[in-house]
């Protein structure tokens, strides 16, 4: 009888065990039942996939161009567009001119027509720009956690020259036009004073609501999209035919304001806390092994007492 | 008075059952098998980086915690019904192995807030009740060690482990209660406020599914059995002791 009700014990017990594990998931669902209408539409919103490099960055895969990356670099390729947009890591000193031009297997011969650094929400970057005949490239480069990021992009129509310039935001208004046309005479196309009046615009594109402003420069059509982003401003100026240049500037700057980043360095504090759970278990295991040495003693002494 | 007397009688220790070695076995391949599901099968997390995976064991730790304090309520539920002190073995167990795995909880916790929050500790609901929990339990053994009389010291210490556990239920309710944590959750959304959630993909929860097994179930067990035979060897030690000073 005695030995049945310790068998009914053992069983209650390992059912409350289980039961109370329960508990715990519950707690957790009932925060879900109080969560916000920002947490449901979080929820709601399309995963956006990733390209993860072997050497620690991420960008977002352009699903519309084809995925030419490696485990290394990322690339992506629009025949239609003429462009690509590689995203590469090097060595802190290497040139990032250097760096773009390996990865797209071309020349860049020329001298950059327009070069400065940019601070913007996510660190300070070194642009640079060049005009190679039909071709036309856009390099962005920075450094972080002891390597150089590189995003390149580079557009090979004869109809169009692109380029996609960041501003650093010095006036006050919700405009984008001052940045658009401190690009157009940092790139040599044209002064302030030549500028015509523009034909000002809007563009909705997946990564937001870009203004235009469209130039007549002696025949020529020169656009400009901006778009404000905190302490920068995003621009895109295209020379030519201006087609294909909404679809360039969504996917360009998608690689770099929807997700480019660089994952954090940080496996000392993993190694950090799995060395605190090995500790804590040491000390737990390493105290038991001593109580139950110093009571086996004891019990020894007791027993050599007892027997004299 | 002679039951009671009866029931305070020590089981002479024995061997290691057959039993609690296979346990052991099991738990060392067990957590063997839920590190290298952490480290290496379960992927990077690409926001956070490598420090995502100490998660791995944290949140089942407060699992294995729960457990084992959960242990401490049943044991002294049954001893203050029971007097048997089979019951505040299991109690004193309880608390501390789960004193331990709330430690690990609690540090590894700061350790990941580091990096992510770029504090090691803030006064976020979910932390302040968790160190109320841990300095809970802690004192409960302090208080334990305080009280020379046997009877007292379990009766004291059932009632204590019992009211203890309200700070257990705390820490797992208070985001219900206050909505500003920065805590964030797995199972459910996480609050409109977390800094440092992670997708659930099917990596994280395979990894976390043998974390819980392994850190929230059998380590406790585990632990908890050899605890209570090391209590149950000091029941019997004290009991020679007296046998022979009264002799």
């Amino acid at each position: 009888m005695n030995k049945r009700y310790f068998g009914w014990a053992r069983w209650l017990v390992i059912g409350s065990m289980l039961l109370l594990l329960v508990l715990p998931l519950g707690a957790q669902d009932d925060a879900a039942e109080g969560s916000t209408d920002a947490d449901m539409s979080e929820e709601e919103e399309p995963e956006i996939p990733f390209y993860s490099s072997s050497e620690g960055f991420n960008v977002p895969i352009l699903s519309t161009w084809v995925d030419e990356s490696d485990n290394m670099t990322a690339l992506f390729t629009n025949t239609d567009l003429q462009a690509r947009i590689v995203t590469a890591a090097a060595g802190e000193g290497d040139d990032p001119t250097a760096v773009a031009a390996d990865k797209l297997g071309i020349t860049i011969g020329s001298e950059p027509i327009f070069t400065n650094r940019v601070n913007t929400a996510d660190g300070t970057w070194e642009q640079r720009y060049y005009d190679e005949g039909d071709t036309h490239i856009s390099i962005l480069s920075k450094t972080q956690e002891g390597r150089r990021y590189v995003i390149a992009f580079i557009e090979s129509n004869p109809d169009v020259a692109v380029y996609m310039p960041l501003i650093d935001r010095t006036w006050d208004d919700e405009s984008a036009l001052p940045g658009i046309e401190q690009s157009i005479e940092s790139l040599g196309i044209a002064t302030a004073d030549e500028l015509p009046e523009p034909t000002l615009g809007t563009v909705s594109l997946p990564t937001g609501e870009w203004q235009t402003a469209t130039y007549d420069l002696d025949g020529t059509t020169v656009t400009g999209y901006g778009l404000n982003f905190g302490v920068t401003d995003y621009v895109a100026i295209a020379v030519g035919d201006n087609a294909s240049v909404p679809d360039l500037v969504d996917a360009y700057n998608y690689t770099l304001l929807g997700g480019f980043f660089v994952t954090t360095s940080n496996v000392e504090y993993l190694y950090l806390g799995l060395a605190v759970v090995v500790i804590i278990f040491a000390v737990l295991l390493i105290s038991m092994w001593m109580r139950w040495r110093n009571a086996r003693r004891d019990l020894r002494t007791v027993e050599q007492l007892t027997s004299n | 008075m002679a039951q009671a007397k009866a029931k305070d009688i020590a089981q002479e220790p024995t061997a290691t059952p057959s039993l609690l070695r296979i346990l052991t076995l099991v738990t060392v391949l067990g957590v063997v098998v839920a590190l290298v599901f952490a480290l290496v099968i379960a992927g990077t997390d690409i926001e956070q980086g490598e420090v995502q995976r100490i998660f791995y064991v944290h949140m089942p730790a407060f699992f294995g915690a729960f457990v084992a304090f959960g242990a401490t309520v049943l044991g002294g539920v049954m001893y203050l019904w029971k007097r048997d002190p089979k019951w505040d073995r299991l109690a004193v167990a309880g608390v501390e192995v789960g004193f331990a795995l709330a430690l690990i909880n609690l540090i590894t916790g700061s350790i990941w807030a580091r990096p992510i929050w770029n504090t090691w500790w803030t006064w976020d609901p979910r932390l302040t009740s968790e160190a109320i929990m841990v300095l809970t339990y802690a004192a409960y053994m302090m208080l334990r060690a305080g009280i020379d009389n046997v009877d007292t010291r379990r009766r004291f210490a059932s009632v204590y482990g019992i009211l203890a556990f309200a700070t257990v239920l705390l820490v797992l309710f208070i985001i219900r209660v206050r909505d500003d944590t920065i805590h964030p959750t797995v199972v459910g959304n996480s609050p409109q406020n977390a800094q440092g959630s992670f997708a659930a993909t099917s990596g994280v929860v395979g990894a976390l599914m043998v974390g819980l097994l392994v850190w929230g179930l059998i380590v406790p067990v585990t632990l908890m059995w050899y605890r209570i035979r090391l209590e149950n060897m000091l029941d019997w030690v004290n009991r020679k002791k007296m046998e022979v000073l009264s002799a």
